[in-house]
């Protein structure tokens, strides 16, 4: 009989009210990048200072940008047209070029220049400071330059606003062509820019390089010029695009394949779009739920929760291989449901454990499999069935199915051989020389060698910030910061005079405190002695009457400023690049050095203790490395737990210890073989790998359940061989092809789940067996 | 050092009624050197600055200005690099593009030097006037930003030997370059015969 009226209109309910879920899903939930999500909860406040200088950090914003393949003159021009348009995106705090000179200050701020400069502090605006700046003056006046400093001299004879500037350059700065910044050789512009984006958001770093290539591609024009574009950016975003091309490719031969194995298996093409639905109710119901729950979901919740999810593909096939002519589908499903719901329940039962871990990130993936898999199980029990209809082939009578059991019936393994073949992994997995754990998160997603030399490079001509080490002052206010800052200022140049740091770069260098402010107003001379000092410099000196009017008054309204702030600096040029070195975080002003060039971390520690608590030097490799290590402590405690509770619910689901042990035993003994192999080719475990022992343990649990079922029924193990075969066979196609991926992650996640599917099958197969062997000898 | 004033390759001294015959004879193959004695005015001061030192050309585009009176300070351009050295102060550099005066100073001196006259006419429009003193070659900007910031170039000279380079606007010529002059007490009544205006 094939479905009727009746079964028509429940598929279409069903698919009405899965593209109703799926436009809730995508108009309610944003995918989020932030890597936090997946960070424990900061214990320390260092740790917090730690995770908010993890891409926060002035290093993980920075793009270092190359332009070349033209003549200096026309890569000039490039440069600042990209470096203008860059300037006015949202999506970048600052560009530079090394082209802002006087004109990039506001006039709102030039009277500020008095209470800005360093320079200031060496020389008091008195005669002699005036007379030795006039007669420099004249000489520039006589030099080519006269027409560029000439309209500069009437308010500025002494050149402050020059030297500010200069103040504010790299310390290091690279050289010049055509105004701009050029490699030493002169053949590539460079640039530097920091995104709005934190280093570690992908997304928001995508949308700045868009906007980075729109802008090249129009200053561009028809120019044979190229731009390359370094930085942990450009890298996180290379990164997911390759891995994202990588998997979809694979992904779309895995599922070609599957449909080519499903029709083969069950030769009804309907199978094709049932077998589909339960996965894809499980998905938009698991993604629904963390909406509602959290309103957006990581990236990485996606990834291991789609991979986790897998294992409901393999509901409906259970269905499918059971159902055949004369038997009810609803019936069929009713009798497959105790087996299929014990293997449901524990699974979700397992995952409630990683709720308790306090790992936002890991508690939506608990949240969208638990739901996922509930709903898979329930559809492929309640709605699968109705409109199913029960006409199949019974894989019991198939020829081929019957010579494959006989190839594929195992001999009935010992408990001595079981307890062996454990023992060995065992053996391998205390002994194998490899280290145990891979503590490096950037070896997942390795970046190529020539892109980090090129990085190092750009990163050495540009004088560009550590992505190592940087040092976090955090005193609260934000006057006490700045003057933590400046105290911390003179030994940091004995630093860089010693050679330890090539460069660094804090807030205080554009914003001194208002202490510094204030003392550099007190000392301004009043308007009848400036006017007396400028009277004897000039004495003598060809300059005409009354051209310093513009200099007075702008001294004279220096002495009235109050002192500049951050706040009264947002939304001016200077703005942007001074928040990306001080911001406020809840009440209290964070402010970062950046480095550049380090030579001697050890140099940088000395420094940063004797400053006291004040001061949180960090070093984001091995902060990095600390947090992966806990995180995984924490996952470890919770698949712990977890194993626990799946063990509990299935002893309670087969009503005995002896029965579930039997269940349990292959599956186990998979995962420490799987363990095993790994260890034994040197591979050491990430998080993926864990996540993929999951998976693989969750899948080999449901086989080991169905054959436990079929006991020694000769038809109902054929059955359920065709099933846990399309099954297994279905799984392996697309995890072996993910294992051939170039990229680790990918390859991690296939060579885990290809190793723990087959192993588990084969382990499941025995099973039945054993059970027969028990049976007859009980007889 | 070749000075390519003093040195006349020129055999055929007669009187120079083109631009191009001009051209032809005033082209020198580089390094050439000469001594200079620069007046210049602004509005900032009474009274002119005046310098002298040597004008060096290695090869086109490439062009240093040493000051030895009454100090000593050099300004060396490499492409569009300009970059200005004196003894207790840091270097200054800028763009050549910064500096239009400058870079009219360099592109005609380049481009004079070398013959170029099609480099010459990229650039500005030609007019030559001659008189019994000599001759003179009238530069001017053809981009409308250069002219309001440089006016034009006039160079004075006679026969093959270019005599005064003088820049300057409407409001005036702000800047003189007496060419093959030292700095002395007849350095003004030279500049008047050998920098006036021709008709």
């Amino acid at each position: 009989m094939n479905p009727g009226r009746a079964a028509i209109w429940l598929l279409a309910l069903w698919l009405l009210s899965l593209s109703l879920l799926g436009m809730y899903v995508v108009g309610a939930l944003r995918l989020s990048g932030d890597l936090r999500l997946f960070l424990p909860d900061p214990a320390s406040p260092e740790q917090k200072l730690v995770l908010e200088g993890i891409g926060e950090g002035p290093a993980s914003r920075l793009l270092l940008i190359a332009l070349d393949g033209g003549a200096p003159e026309a890569l000039a021009d490039i440069s600042q047209k990209v470096a203008d348009r860059l300037r006015g995106s949202p999506d970048f705090r600052f560009a530079d070029n090394g082209s802002a000179g006087v004109e990039a200050i506001p006039d709102t701020l030039v009277s500020y220049r008095y209470l800005l400069s360093p320079a200031m502090d060496q020389r008091p605006l008195d005669a002699a400071t005036l007379r030795a700046a006039l007669e420099d003056r004249l000489r520039d006046l006589s030099s080519p330059a006269a027409p560029l400093l000439e309209r500069l001299i009437p308010s500025d004879p002494t050149f402050e606003l020059l030297s500010l500037v200069e103040s504010w350059a790299p310390q290091r700065a690279p050289r010049q062509i055509g105004g701009v910044w050029f490699d030493a050789a002169g053949h590539r512009a460079l640039l530097v820019a920091q995104t709005g984006a934190a280093g570690f958001d992908p997304d928001g770093q995508q949308r700045a390089l868009a906007e980075l290539n729109t802008a090249f591609e129009e200053a561009r024009g028809n120019a044979a010029i190229r731009m390359t574009i370094s930085g942990p950016g450009s890298f996180s975003a290379l990164m997911k695009e390759r891995t994202q091309r990588e998997a979809t490719w694979l992904g779309s031969i895995a599922t070609v394949g599957l449909l080519l194995l499903l029709f083969m298996a069950y030769r009804r093409p309907r199978v094709l779009l049932l077998a589909a639905l339960p996965i894809a109710s499980a998905a938009l119901a698991g993604l629904a739920c963390v909406g509602i729950l959290y309103g957006e979901v990581h990236g990485i919740t996606l990834a291991f929760g789609f991979t986790l999810i897998g294992v409901a593909q393999d509901y409906p096939m259970h269905l499918f291989s059971h159902q055949r002519k004369g038997l009810e589908p609803l019936a069929n499903a009713r009798a497959l449901w105790p087996t299929l719901a014990t293997g449901v329940a524990s699974t979700c039962v397992a995952y409630l454990a990683f709720l308790a871990s306090g790992v936002t990130g890991l508690a939506q993936l608990a949240w969208f499999t638990i739901t996922g898999l509930a709903v898979a199980g329930l559809t492929t029990r309640y709605l699968l069935p109705r409109i199913v209809g029960e006409n199949f082939k019974d894989p019991a009578e198939s020829a081929f199915m019957n010579s494959l059991a006989v190839r594929l019936s195992l001999p009935a393994p010992s408990l001595f051989l079981g307890a062996a073949v454990g023992a060995v992994c065992l053996a391998v997995v205390i002994l194998a020389p490899a280290p145990f754990w891979e503590n490096d998160l950037g070896r997942l997603t390795p970046i190529p060698r020539p892109l980090l030399e090129q990085d190092a490079r750009l990163r050495a001509e540009l004088g560009a910030p550590d992505a190592r080490y940087l040092a976090i002052i955090s005193t609260g206010e934000q006057e006490r910061t700045l003057q933590v800052l400046e105290e911390a200022t003179a030994q940091l140049d004995a630093l860089v005079a010693t050679g330890g740091i090539e460069g660094f770069d804090h807030a205080a260098r554009y914003l001194p405190s208002a202490r510094t402010q204030l003392r550099r107003r007190a000392a301004l001379p009043g308007a009848e002695a400036l006017t007396e000092a400028l009277d004897t410099a000039q004495h003598g000196l060809p300059f005409r009457a009354g051209v310093f009017g513009p200099f007075l008054a702008d001294v004279a309204r220096a002495r009235e400023l109050p002192p500049l702030t951050l706040e009264a600096l947002r939304g001016t040029p200077l703005g942007a690049p001074l928040e990306g070195l001080l911001h406020k975080r809840e009440d209290r002003y964070v402010a970062i050095v950046a480095f550049s060039g380090v030579s001697a971390p050890d140099q940088l520690e000395r420094w940063a203790a004797a400053l006291g608590d004040a001061v949180t030097l960090i070093d984001l490799k091995r902060a990095a490395v600390g947090l992966v290590v806990s995180q995984r402590e924490r996952m470890l405690w919770c698949l712990a737990a977890a194993a626990a509770l799946l063990v509990l619910v299935v002893r309670i689901a087969l009503g005995g210890w002896r029965r579930a042990g039997r269940v349990l035993a292959p599956m186990s003994l998979t995962t420490l073989a799987v363990v095993a192999i790994l260890r034994a080719i040197g591979q050491p475990l990430d998080l993926f790998h864990l996540i993929s022992l999951v998976l693989a343990a969750g899948l080999g649990l449901d086989y080991a359940l169905f054959f436990e079922r079929a006991g020694t029924d000769r038809e109902e193990r054929l059955r359920t061989l065709h099933a846990v075969l399309v099954c297994a066979i279905s799984t392996l196609l697309v995890f072996v092809l993910l294992s051939l991926s170039s990229i680790p992650v990918l390859r991690s996640i296939g060579v885990t789940v290809t190793l723990g599917v087959f192993i588990n099958f084969l382990f499941a197969l025995c099973l039945p067996a054993e059970a027969a062997a028990r049976n007859h000898g009980r007889h | 050092m070749v000075l390519w004033l003093v040195v006349s390759l020129s055999a055929t001294a007669a009187p120079a009624p083109s631009i191009d015959s001009l051209l032809t004879a005033l082209a020198r193959e580089p390094p050439q050197s000469i001594v200079f004695t620069e007046f210049r005015s602004s509005a900032l001061l009474e009274g002119e600055l005046i310098v002298s030192g040597t004008l060096e050309y290695a090869a086109p585009g490439k062009l240093s200005r040493i000051v030895t009176q009454p100090y000593e300070e050099r300004t060396d351009i490499d492409g569009d690099e300009v970059r200005i050295t004196r003894a207790d102060r840091p270097d200054r550099r800028f763009s050549l593009r910064r500096a239009p005066e400058l870079r009219g100073l360099l592109t005609s001196f380049s481009a004079i030097l070398g013959g170029g006259r099609a480099a010459l006419e990229r650039e500005f429009e030609l007019s030559l006037a001659t008189a019994e003193a000599g001759w003179q070659l009238t530069l001017i900007p053809r981009s409308k930003r250069a002219r309001t910031s440089i006016g034009s170039i006039r160079v004075r000279g006679a026969d093959d030997t270019p005599a005064c380079i003088a820049i300057g606007g409407k409001g005036g010529e702000s800047t003189a370059l007496l060419l093959g002059a030292t700095a002395g007490p007849d350095a003004a009544a030279q500049r008047t015969k050998q920098c006036g205006v021709l008709p």
